[in-house]
């Protein structure tokens, strides 16, 4: 009797505490979901891809946070800044079945051969990084946050017809970015009314700029354009500046970044307007400011412009997780189709029918050492969809 | 637009020209081409950054000489140790060993500063323009008339009146009949890079000036192309070299200004890109004159 009594308590107590080992919410088994970024890790830009991996995990760090009941984790990959590189990391991940989404945050050309890679596998793949414009229809679920080129260039053009110019000159960067923005600038410039009179295309290393601009000066444009990167168009306006160059000088979105203005210093870049993400970092908003907090807490630094798109990125994906339970990624994309508005750090996030950012478009002027953004208005839509 | 080519062909043809010269004296006493030499003008200008509006806070007028003391002492450094070294095996491995220590060089600079872009502002009146009829910098005539008259001074005092500079030059003539003689061959191989070093520096600072934004490849690209201005000249005369570097920038620029005049040739006109204008001109000298336009010294097969 004794031992069978015994026995009943042993098996009991047992039984509880299996029952207890399963039963508590706070020990249950968290669906995973994955998150895939194939960005520049090594290389020359790998500064870069690191910061925007950084941005990535704050990310996933935040929701899982918020969401105890779920689990997301990033997959990392490096994409060696290649197409080819990309391309193979890509099919490795979307061989995963629990990674519910792609973030492609390399340049445009390293996109391309990842969404060739990836079509068909029912993936959304969302980009913070790369702007071509024939990037939009390309036959793959893709959900930019970042503006491509051609919306950029249609806010550009817009903003020198509210200067009251007809006449436009472009000095370029020979490579892929700078050529698409200037063929988007001319397309739109001209649909405006304007004549664009004079390019002037530089090679990566140039440092001068004297010939380019001295060229660009005898057709006397009512205003320039500087498709090229942070860099170049430091450069050019301290050249142009210097030469004498008074018209106004536009730049796209690859110049808003603190890294153009410690490129300038003390010079003054004289009239010199650029496109913008929307984010006010002068007077940031409460959102903004936690962001760049937890970003600066986390990597020692502020973050750059694509370190903030590719946080509102892998943040957009886990808040559509989070609302819906058990997604998978067929209904991640139609959730991404149907969004209405998503309020990230880079704006309000909602997408048109070909996967671009719907957004107004802020113009910047470079003042006191900061961007200072201007009159809102300066609204561009993509003439690509 | 022509007489402007011309102006700023001078501007970059200076500088070609004072980077030419290192890489002339070094072939001409060592028998190699120095491919580290280009880098030491990113270690020049990135020295005074340094010294001062970057971080000691010297003034410029400190900061340019110690800066250039120091880039020079390090190309002598770099050429006791490991040129000489390496030359003494075989021509190839000092090659080697050169671009090895541009890589180092190179990478050194950018885990040290960074590799992004950097301010270098403080010229000063040297900034501002001489006038509308010459639209150059007074920096821009500095380095003219400094480059051309230190090179000058060099030729005409040390070269020719000191016993080293006699010394350098025999060993330029005839390295082997030097080496005969018992010249003072360390000495001579210190110096030479000394003063390749020192001019490599002044002419880094030139430009970081005139771009006022510096990065760690600056001399690269630079550097590549006086190597090809001191081939044109004739590497192995000094003053060709220095010829070959004015020659280089002046075509350079007016090719280019060329090309933007003519409306169906302008949006090609990244193909007409300074690289591959400075090969066309060498492939044309070499075909023509393979010792260089001003090379008069005797030919030799290596």
């Amino acid at each position: 009797m004794k031992t069978k009594t015994l026995a009943r308590t042993v098996l009991c107590t047992l039984a509880l505490l299996v029952t207890g080992c399963t039963g508590r919410p706070g020990n249950q088994v968290s669906k995973v979901y994955r998150i895939g970024i194939v960005t520049p890790l090594t290389g020359e830009v790998q500064d870069l891809g690191k910061e925007m991996l950084a941005a990535a995990q704050l990310a996933v760090g935040e929701a899982n946070a918020a969401n105890p009941g779920m689990h997301f984790e990033l997959i990392p990959r490096d994409d060696q800044g290649s197409a080819a590189s990309a391309a193979l990391v890509a099919r490795s991940i979307v061989q995963d079945p629990s990674a519910i989404a792609l973030i492609a945050a390399g340049t445009s050309a390293v996109a391309k051969g990842l969404i060739e890679a990836v079509k068909g596998s029912g993936i959304a793949v969302l980009t913070s990084t790369a702007t071509a414009s024939d990037l939009t229809g390309s036959g793959a679920p893709l959900f930019r946050v970042i503006p491509p080129n051609s919306a950029q260039a249609a806010s550009l053009a817009m903003y020198a017809h509210k200067l009251g110019v007809r006449t436009a000159a472009i000095i370029f960067e020979q490579d892929d970015y700078s050529v698409d923005l200037k063929e988007a600038f001319k397309r739109s410039f001209t649909q405006q009314g304007g004549a664009i009179i004079g390019e002037a295309p530089f090679e990566p290393d140039e440092t001068a700029f004297r010939s380019q601009l001295n060229q660009l000066a005898n057709v006397k444009p009512g205003v320039i354009l500087a498709a090229a990167q942070h860099v170049p168009v430091a450069r050019i306006l301290i050249r142009a500046r210097e030469m004498g160059i008074s018209q106004p000088i536009l730049a796209g979105e690859t110049a808003f970044t603190d890294k153009l203005l410690a490129a300038l210093g003390k010079a003054d870049p004289g009239q010199f307007f650029l496109t913008g993400s929307g984010m006010d970092l002068e007077h940031p908003s409460a959102r903004v400011s936690s962001f760049l907090q937890a970003f600066e807490a986390k990597s020692g630094k502020r973050p750059g412009m694509y370190g903030c798109y590719t946080y509102d990125a892998v943040s957009l994906v886990t808040h559509l997780a989070a609302k819906s339970v058990g997604i998978d990624r067929q209904h991640l994309i139609t959730a991404l189709q149907e969004l209405k508005g998503y309020d990230g750090v880079t704006g309000l996030i909602a997408f048109e029918a070909g996967g671009n950012v719907a957004r107004e478009y802020t113009i910047y002027a470079v003042r006191d050492g900061g961007f200072q953004p201007l009159s809102a208005g300066a609204q561009g839509k993509s003439d690509k969809q | 637009m022509f007489y402007e080519a011309i102006i700023n062909g001078l501007i970059v043809g200076a500088i070609y020209a004072v980077v030419a010269l290192g890489y002339s004296l070094v072939y001409s006493v060592l028998g190699f081409v120095n491919f580290a030499h280009g880098d030491l003008l990113a270690v020049g200008v990135y020295l005074c950054l340094f010294l001062s509006t970057g971080g000691l806070g010297l003034p410029l007028l400190i900061a340019i000489p110690v800066a250039v003391g120091i880039t020079g002492l390090l190309a002598a450094g770099i050429g006791r140790l490991l040129l000489i070294p390496a030359a003494q095996k075989s021509s190839l491995a000092a090659l080697l060993v050169a671009i090895g220590v541009s890589v180092i060089l190179q990478s050194a600079l950018a885990a040290v500063f960074t590799s992004e872009a950097l301010p270098f502002h403080g010229g000063g009146f040297l900034g501002t323009t001489v006038s509308a009829w010459l639209p150059m910098k007074w920096l821009h005539v500095a380095t003219l008339a400094g480059g051309v008259g230190s090179l000058a001074l060099l030729w005409a005092f040390f070269f020719h009146r000191s016993a080293l500079g006699l010394e350098i030059r025999a060993s330029a003539s005839n390295p082997r009949a030097a080496q005969i003689l018992g010249l003072r061959r360390e000495q001579v191989f210190t110096v030479v890079f000394l003063i390749s070093g020192v001019f490599a520096a002044l002419a880094g600072i030139a430009v970081g000036l005139d771009d006022q934004l510096i990065v760690p490849t600056l001399g690269f690209s630079l550097g590549l192309r006086a190597f090809v201005a001191s081939v044109i000249g004739g590497i192995r005369s000094l003053g060709g070299a220095v010829a070959g570097g004015f020659l280089l920038g002046i075509t350079e620029n007016l090719v280019a200004a060329a090309v933007l005049q003519v409306p169906k040739l302008a949006p090609y006109a990244g193909a007409f890109s300074k690289d591959a204008i400075a090969m066309v001109v060498l492939a044309l000298v070499l075909t023509w004159r393979p010792r260089g336009v001003f090379d008069r010294s005797l030919e030799t097969r290596p």
